[in-house]
């Protein structure tokens, strides 16, 4: 376990794939209507402090994750209680995706499929490589982030004679009070999620500094997410966007070059699995991380089957239909998500930083 | 088995036991000679048949025998010796006393020298039977470039090498396999280029080795893999020296088996299955559009019918109108559903390649004609399968033969993805080909990753990947090249 | 449908815990036991029909206990 190590810029490209995650299809901020760009660059402006915390975090406590990081700050039974939530967070957040991912197929790409198989083959995928190890992970995500930045290009320059620049006036026609409520939740879904990271970040080869990585990541990850609003947002103007479940996919719907290409949406789904798939093997291996820590095993890969077999029943038993899953992403993730994403880390930054200093001055003094 | 060690100092005792290790061998064959002056000066030369150049045995060793004239220095030197120095003209000489070693040796081609009295045997390198002469390679042809082909016989194969390599970096390791083959096996690098540990972990497994019968590099090939269950290739072969001493010189190990025309080498990365030499001699513009043909024409050789699949049963929104009608109408009164004819075809196509490489060549010809013409037309014809799979699976095929030794993993790979699409369409094809890349990204060949450079986009990566950069554009007078650097770089 | 979930838990456990338990880790073959025959049982519920009980409405509640809202 202690060989597996990722270069930099792997670790990057699976911040960004993980911002990126199921907002591709499901869109961010999506309160704020037309202003949602308004509330996603809000959102990013919230969440470089939790970014800038994570990496202080990965750098007082060089080569050691999380979970580590929880055990050394609040001791060994407050640090295992945090441990556990944070391994409850992670397995909770993969099914959250993978569900994402699953009513997508069920409502629009293969509504005669039962809801289980589509899902229990993205999660073997995720099994698959997490077996691997987080290496092979960095790999496959660096490949796959230039598939799917190829993919969006090709689609933006079909889908530019279909857009109208003038859908996103009126701006602020709603007022502030949506915004708000737009940027918060886009805050928790999916920017500062990206604190779960830290449990898999623990080894990053190339010795860059931390902030880089995750700065850069955030910065890049959530101006593509900006991006796709924007396009949805020009192809589909103000009222489609706010009754579709899954914005992208009906933006993309609409593009026919000459008869000849057209109904294309395939192609948005190519970007959205290699997106879910990345975010929820990210999850995965915290996951089992977690659990090894925990329990004291030998090595993750032990539980990790059996985990993304879990994580796949609790997908499908997580709502019971679609308007039940946007409820709880629009109105409760916000608070649930909270004091993983905000409270537990500062608390962890303070205990950190006076333990630090502490020892700094014991070895001076 | 043997229940002796060494010789008998008899010589007719030496000549009965000779006959009673290879009973009914006729190819075994004793000279007795006599020198004509000296009377104790008698002996025996032993050969096979067939394994030495007699021209050497006669002109060489038992004409200088029969004409040496003794003289007032030479008359206390015992003879022996006085072969060994004096008298033979030939360069390989051994004394040996071993009867394994000597055994080993007859075999090998070398004759022996038994004298009256002696327990020792005196072996003289005489090799020389029919090999085939260098012609083009057989399996990698080439437009432009050298036309040279390794042989089977190693020291003919190592001198191809020695001559484009002429440094005293080159070195060069003997080890013999197989307990009863005797066969042997060289390893082949230059020293300055070549990772350490990669060297010392090769050595490690073919020394690990216990094997009754080495016969072809082949078999090695898979005997010194990283033990990992797939398709793939970890260990490289080539049958071109110019392909092999480029790769030395990038810092891989070339490992020769005697007997066999396909040299190994170690490690062995996925771009290399796109690589060809000839990309490096022609114009860059021509190499580039090759090299980009070829890994576009992989994608092909493993997609093209399980996207052709997905599209017709699944998504059949995706496809143009026009096209999908006249799909339609071709798949008219076929009985097979898409995916089963699918499946079939394919099947039928590779029975076809199988027996074609095995046809006599004499019915070859009827048979192309038979299977093609016949077979097809009259298949469509008939309405069992639709024309429009007997163009899916032709492209497949012309598109798997641009790269020939990827052929294993393009027939599984294609047949993986087509079973996945069967079952969910495109998504499934999709699926499997995010298995594929999860299942390649973490293969390692000698502890070297598998995808090295593949998947990014950094300028040095792409320049010996996806395109073939101009002389111009790599530094050349380096002493290290970038692909051996980075190698160096993974392993230490 | 149970039976392909039993034989894909038989395969599972075929390559996952005897490999474990060759591997002579003691303590993570138990867990793994554990953890895959609750894993086994879920299964079993989710093939039959029955959902998993849910997180989603206890979390409402605690949250709006909490906030309120």
């Amino acid at each position: 376990m202690s060989k597996e190590r990722i270069t930099a810029g792997e670790a990057r490209t699976i911040m960004i794939l993980f911002i990126m995650g199921s907002t591709m299809i499901m869109g961010a901020g999506g309160q704020a209507h037309t202003d949602a760009w308004l509330a996603i660059l809000m959102a990013t402006g919230m969440s470089v402090p939790i970014v800038l915390i994570s990496a202080r975090l990965l750098a007082l406590y060089p080569g050691q994750n999380l979970y580590d990081i929880c055990l050394q700050v609040f001791g060994k039974l407050a640090g295992r209680v945090c441990i556990l939530l944070y391994v409850w967070y992670a397995i909770h957040l993969a099914a959250l995706v993978l569900r994402n991912y699953g009513e997508f197929m069920e409502s629009e790409a293969m509504p005669e499929t039962p809801m289980l198989v589509p899902m229990l083959f993205v999660a073997a995928l995720c099994i698959f490589v997490v077996l691997h190890g987080i290496e092979t992970l960095g790999r496959s995500a660096r490949l796959m982030f230039n598939v799917c930045m190829i993919t969006i290009i090709v689609v933006l320059s079909l889908t530019l004679e279909r857009m109208d620049f003038e859908n996103i006036l009126p701006v602020l026609d709603y007022g502030w009070g949506p915004i708000w409520k737009g940027a918060f939740s886009a805050f928790s879904f999916p920017f500062a999620e990206t604190f779960l990271l830290t449990a898999i970040f623990g080894g990053v080869k190339d010795g860059k500094s931390y902030v880089r990585i995750l700065l850069y990541g955030l910065l890049i990850g959530s101006g593509l997410v900006l991006f796709i609003t924007f396009r949805n947002l020009f192809i589909l103007g103000n009222y489609t966007m706010s009754n579709v479940y899954f914005p992208s996919y009906a933006a993309v719907g609409r593009v026919n070059v000459g008869d000849f290409i057209q109904r294309i949406e395939g192609t948005v789904a190519i970007v959205f699995v290699i997106c879910v798939f990345t975010k929820i093997s990210a999850c995965l291996l915290a996951a089992s991380y977690g659990i090894a820590k925990l329990f004291g095993l030998h090595s993750y890969r032990t539980v990790v089957i059996q985990t993304g077999l879990l994580v796949t029943y609790l997908a499908y038993s997580l709502y019971d239909n679609i308007m039940e899953m946007l409820h709880f992403a629009s109105e409760v993730y916000f608070f649930y998500a909270f004091p993983f994403q905000v409270i537990i880390p500062i608390l962890l930054l303070i205990g950190a930083e006076i333990k630090v200093r502490r020892g700094n001055r014991a070895n001076a003094g | 088995m043997l229940n002796q060690e060494s010789l008998y100092p008899s010589i007719n005792d030496n000549i009965e036991l000779f006959m009673r290790i290879f009973p009914g061998d006729s190819t075994i064959k004793f000279r007795k000679f006599q020198h004509p002056l000296v009377k104790s000066f008698s002996g025996c030369l032993i050969h096979i048949e067939g394994m030495v150049s007699t021209e050497t045995l006669s002109n060489h060793i038992l004409r200088p025998i029969l004409h040496f004239r003794t003289s007032e220095e030479t008359r206390d030197i015992p003879f022996m010796e006085l072969l060994m120095e004096g008298i033979i003209e030939v360069s390989e000489l051994k004394l040996s006393g071993d009867l394994n070693e000597i055994l080993n040796e007859l075999l090998n081609g070398s004759t022996l020298l038994l004298l009256e009295g002696k327990e020792q045997a005196l072996l003289i390198g005489t090799q020389g039977w029919q090999s085939r002469a260098v012609m083009e390679p057989g399996t990698e042809k080439s437009v432009i470039g050298p036309r040279e082909g390794f042989t089977e016989s190693l020291i003919t194969n190592l001198s191809l090498i020695r001559r484009r390599v002429k440094s005293p970096d080159l070195k060069i390791e003997f080890m013999e396999l197989g307990e009863t083959t005797h066969t042997a096996v060289c390893l082949c690098y230059v020293e300055s280029s070549v990772s350490p540990k990669i060297l010392q972990e090769l050595t490690k497994r073919l020394k690990r080795l216990k094997i009754n019968a080495l016969i072809d590099s082949g078999q090695l090939q898979e005997m010194i893999r990283d033990q990992t269950l797939t398709p793939f290739e970890t260990v490289g072969n080539t049958e071109r020296p110019d392909a092999v001493a480029g790769k030395i010189l990038e810092g891989r190990i070339a490992v020769l088996v005697d007997g066999s025309p396909f040299v190994l080498t170690v490690p062995f990365l996925f771009i290399e299955y796109f690589q060809v030499s000839e990309d490096y001699y022609s114009n860059y513009f021509f190499g580039s559009f090759n090299r980009l043909m070829r890994f576009l024409g992989e994608f092909l050789a493993v997609s093209v019918p399980a996207i052709y699949v997905a599209l017709v049963t699944y998504n059949q929104e995706m496809m143009p109108t026009a096209l999908l009608l006249s799909i339609a109408a071709a798949r008219n009164s076929v009985p097979l559903p898409t995916v089963a004819e699918c499946f079939v075809m394919l099947l039928v196509f590779e029975i076809l390649r199988e027996a074609g490489t095995r046809i006599p060549t004499s019915i070859g010809q009827a048979v192309s004609i038979v299977g093609a013409l016949v077979l097809g037309q009259a298949a469509v014809d008939a309405r069992v399968v639709s024309a429009p799979m007997v163009i899916v699976v032709g492209i497949t095929g012309i598109t798997t033969l641009l790269n020939v030794k990827m052929k294993a993993a393009s027939i599984s790979t294609r047949f993986l993805l087509l079973s996945l699409s069967s079952f969910m369409g495109l998504y499934g094809y999709l699926f499997g080909i995010i298995g594929l890349v999860i299942h390649l990204m973490g293969l390692r060949s000698f502890g070297v990753p598998y995808m090295l450079t593949v998947g990014s986009i950094k300028e040095t990566d792409i320049k010996d990947t996806l395109f073939r950069s101009p002389w111009w554009g790599t530094k050349l007078r380096t002493h290290r090249t970038q692909a051996e650097r980075r190698i160096r770089k993974v392993t230490r | 449908m149970i039976l392909i979930t039993i034989i894909a838990y038989a395969f599972i456990a075929l390559l996952d815990q005897v490999q474990t338990y060759k591997d002579g880790r003691k303590k993570d073959f138990l867990f793994s036991c554990a953890l895959g025959l609750l894993s086994f049982a879920a299964a079993l519920w989710v093939v039959h029909g029955e959902k998993l009980p849910s997180p989603t409405r206890p979390i409402e509640q605690l949250v709006g206990w909490l906030f309120g809202m």
